[in-house]
């Protein structure tokens, strides 16, 4: 409990604006990252398990090995592309957000894939048979799909969000950790735990968990509709 | 002799590289009613499903001399009902052609019909079996 006020009163204070600029870095972070992939994997999945088609299994198995793709593997391979000798290193993006964002982006997409794909495997043949044999526009199948299975959905976006805001690997090989720049709540925690510095560590935390219970309140108030 | 509602010609559909339908030629004509009889997976349902377009034949054709292809309806054995109120689930079965309120008098009626028009406002996925069948049936 008092570490619980500590974080409270070291937020709202001026020496909590370090805190404050973690927490903004991390929800930017995760946010972009969580919209991403959710605009990608998303509407794929959902179309690899409600079609038939001849690559679809083998689609499928690559979907899900990359689901359990390590974070540090995923992090090495944006570093290589964006490092200064690397085919995209012109753009001058390693040791930024927008990397942060790519290798999460990369981490993250195949998840959404995959679990958009079992769930749209699920509801799709009963529903296609049905909105087909009344004769249904096929453009409109896609979005009856989606808003059938919204709740399911939903807590696709949740877990995406939750394994943005928590993963620590990629980022830290992208970003670099660098203060006032993309320094996040997770390898801030990791340095902090390194330096012995415990309070603080915990601190971050115990935020870091607000946060969480934050967006899953609310994703959840958004599946009782 | 009137022309044929329904054409079908060298239609096939393979599952699997798996031949599960071979119709070389066969005409439905208007005015007679029709029955598919036949062992189980001799293909009756897949033909259904053909002819209604809910899925494409593997090689031939299906032509109809119909003025409009929503003139063919298909109600699977297990029909869906979506998470919207019983009167929208059969006004989104409905042609698209009609009017709104032309959707919802004939949605009403449908649901007289059946004796379930207290349960307009219900969430279609949660009626019965039974039920669905029903006013999704004659929805189509």
């Amino acid at each position: 409990m008092d570490n619980f006020w500590h974080v409270i009163t070291l937020l709202f204070s001026d020496a909590g604006a370090e805190l404050r600029y973690i927490i903004g870095v991390t929800l930017t972070m995760s946010l972009f990252s969580t919209t991403i992939s959710t605009l990608i994997g998303m509407p794929l999945g959902i179309l690899i398990g409600s079609r038939e088609f001849r690559l679809k299994k083998p689609l499928m198995r690559v979907t899900h090995a990359l689901m359990s793709l390590p974070p540090v593997v995923a992090g090495l391979i944006v570093y290589l592309i964006l490092s200064r000798n690397g085919p995209l290193g012109a753009f001058h993006l390693i040791y930024s957000l927008q990397a942060m964002v790519i290798a999460q982006v990369l981490l993250i997409s195949p998840i959404v894939c995959g679990l958009s794909t079992s769930i749209a495997s699920i509801r799709a043949p009963q529903m296609l048979e049905t909105t087909r044999g009344f004769g249904m526009k096929r453009s409109k199948e896609i979005w009856l799909l989606l808003y059938e299975s919204r709740s399911q959905l939903i807590s696709v976006l949740m877990l995406a969000f939750g394994r943005s805001i928590a993963e620590v690997g990629a980022v830290q090989i992208v970003g670099g950790n660098i203060a006032g720049k993309t320094r996040v709540m997770t390898t801030a925690i990791m340095l902090e735990t390194n330096k012995g510095n415990f309070q603080y560590a915990i601190t971050l935390g115990v935020v870091l968990l607000l946060l969480a219970l934050v967006v899953n309140l609310a994703s959840a108030g958004l599946q009782e509709k | 002799m009137a022309e044929p509602l329904i054409k079908l010609r060298e239609l096939q559909k393979t599952y699997h590289n798996r031949l599960v339908l071979d119709i070389p030629d066969f005409s439905f004509e208007p005015g007679l009613v029709y029955a598919l009889v036949g062992p189980n997976g001799s293909g009756k349902s897949t033909l259904l499903r053909l002819l209604a377009g809910v899925i494409r034949p593997s090689a031939g054709n299906i032509s109809h001399s119909l003025t409009n292809a929503r003139d063919i309806a298909y109600l699977p054995q297990k029909p869906y009902a979506f998470n919207f109120s019983v009167l929208r689930n059969i006004t989104m079965a409905l042609p698209s052609l009609m009017s709104k309120t032309a959707k919802e008098e004939r949605a009403l009626h449908i649901l007289k019909e059946v004796g379930i028009d207290k349960l307009r406002a219900a969430k279609g996925n949660r009626l019965s079996g039974a039920r669905r069948s029903g006013f999704l049936w004659r929805g189509s």
